[in-house]
């Protein structure tokens, strides 16, 4: 064996080395009988701090593996993957430490907003000129300042920064400015559509949201796809909901969308597209009774929300998959066909159809 | 699950927009048990009556109808002495024709319909239908007396209290 010496003739002591992340650990072995079921292993605290976390893994591995070399290589890696030995290799380089802060004071302590306990990722701070607050994350590691810092943030596009030797942290922030600057107009149409309409998904738009679902009026809404470079170019726009009810809104787009107006805002050019007034989003929190399903009156059960909608123009009631699953298979006349219920609308008493297994 | 989420709605709706004549409200959260009280519409043998209502949601509630129970007597060819109701929207279907679409206001709704229309055709009291089909007035009669009696029975709040205690057709 290359990494343990047996100490004694039976071979049933051991001792040896293990190498982490370069650093030499003395470990122990104590084989009593010839197989490993009750072989006891020890270390010096250093390599057992390294391990604490993975010792129910270490155990079963101990009466798992063939023979003791193999156990050996396990704790090995066991000991190198370690979160703290990840750690302890981030910042080995005590001079980063002074580099970092140098480079805050640099930029100004008000950028600021968070540090993580062992200083290797901090959170900056940086306002638009329409006074909209981002944050750029930050995690350095120990060649800081040689190469950049690990960056990410909520833009559209991910925020990759030119990074040279002489680079620092204001740096860095004047191009996360430049970037900024870029998706302005983007995020301008994205608060108008936000202060005007009810933007069903997502709940609460962050800055990185492109694909907006907007509710049209009871059981429809329509999704749209900006681009965030070029926001005032014609949006990608896809109808939801009963036919009877989308299809005036489609046809009223397919005959206009050409007179899309490259200088109004998205909100002008849907409003003049569509011919309509969007719904708001209720303040109260009562939302209309269209919207909710009409079984459980929620909006949302658990994650799930009324997507099966009755196509009767005249009704459009929308249900969750589950509750309208429940109603129609309590009810006696429900046929099925493969994997399709057909049944009634408890609302208008018009055929339905729902599959069995959703989405 | 439907039904707690229904029962919070449905009381907000009760609360904001009740139905006209009928007040509703919950008596023990804990067991979807509420209570209702119809006052008789203008016009009707029931006039300034006040008649109390059971509510109970049962587990599978709205998948199943509501448990209905008046609590005041009530001389009604389709409500028996116990105070059942014989109402095709109280009973799941195939016999009956509840549905999910229905809520505690409409239900009660068709209540104080079923209380202005009695049905004669699916009656619960048959004696009473007897009267129904015969002597039409002296049912009147017969039925203001009850409501008058059922008035007293009960002790009702005194701004519930109807301000006439007597009708010109009372005698």
């Amino acid at each position: 064996m290359e990494k343990l010496l047996p100490l004694d003739c039976a071979s049933s002591k051991f001792d040896g080395f293990v190498c982490v992340n370069g650093k030499p650990f003395r470990v122990h072995i104590v084989k009593p009988s010839g197989s490993l079921q009750q072989a006891k292993f020890s270390c010096d605290w250093k390599l057992q701090n390294l391990l604490k976390k993975h010792l129910p893994l270490l155990q079963k591995r101990l009466t798992q593996c063939k023979n003791l070399e193999d156990f050996i290589d396990e704790v090995q890696t066991l000991a190198s993957h370690s979160p703290v030995a990840a750690a302890e290799k981030k910042l080995s380089n005590i001079g980063s430490y002074g580099t970092i802060i140098q480079h805050i004071e640099e930029l100004g302590w008000e950028f600021l907003n968070d540090i993580s306990d062992d200083f290797t990722q901090i959170q900056l701070k940086v306002c638009d000129s329409n006074e909209r607050v981002h944050m750029l994350s930050l995690s350095f590691d120990a060649n800081y300042p040689q190469t950049s810092p690990k960056v990410s943030s909520t833009l559209p596009f991910s925020f990759v920064p030119l990074w040279a030797s002489g680079s620092s942290l204001s740096t860095l922030c004047s191009q996360f400015k430049t970037t900024l600057l870029l998706y302005e107009r983007f995020w301008d149409e994205v608060e108008e559509l936000k202060y005007n309409t009810w933007i069903l998904e997502p709940e609460c738009p962050n800055f990185s949201a492109t694909t907006f679902r907007i509710a049209l009026g009871s059981s429809c809404s329509m999704h749209l796809k900006v681009d965030p470079l070029h926001p005032e170019v014609l949006p990608e726009c896809q109808f939801l909901g009963a036919d009877w009810a989308i299809s005036p809104y489609r046809v009223k787009f397919q005959a206009k969308f050409e007179d899309w107006n490259e200088t109004l805002s998205i909100f002008q050019n849907l409003k003049n597209l569509l011919e309509i007034d969007f719904p708001h989003k209720p303040h109260d929190g009562s939302q209309s009774v269209s919207l909710q399903c009409g079984i459980c009156y929620a909006y949302r059960l658990e994650t799930d929300i009324p997507d099966q909608i009755c196509n009767e123009r005249r009704c459009g009631q929308a249900f969750h998959h589950q509750c309208l699953l429940e109603w129609i298979q309590t009810i006696p006349g429900t046929k099925q066909s493969f994997n399709i219920l057909f049944g009634e609308c408890p609302y208008c008493t018009k055929p339905i159809k729902l599959p069995i297994l959703h989405k | 699950m439907q039904r707690t989420l229904r029962l919070k709605r449905e009381i907000q709706m009760l609360t904001t927009h009740p139905p006209p004549c009928i007040s509703c409200w919950l008596e023990e959260p804990d067991k979807f048990h509420l209570k209702a009280q119809i006052i008789g519409c203008e016009g009707t043998p029931y006039e300034n009556g006040v008649f109390s209502i059971d509510i109970i949601l049962p587990d599978r509630y709205p998948f199943e109808p509501p448990l209905l129970q008046f609590k005041t007597p009530i001389y009604h060819p389709n409500i028996d002495s116990n105070g059942r109701i014989c109402l095709d929207i109280l009973k799941s279907p195939p016999q009956g024709s509840w549905k999910p679409s229905l809520n505690i206001s409409s239900v009660l709704t068709s209540l104080q319909l079923l209380m202005n229309e009695p049905n004669p055709d699916d009656p619960l009291m048959a004696d009473i239908v007897g009267f129904l089909d015969y002597i039409v007035g002296f049912l009147v009669s017969v039925i203001y007396s009850q409501v008058q009696l059922s008035i007293y029975k009960i002790n009702l709040p005194d701004d519930l209290k109807p301000v006439t205690s007597c009708c010109p057709k009372c005698l």
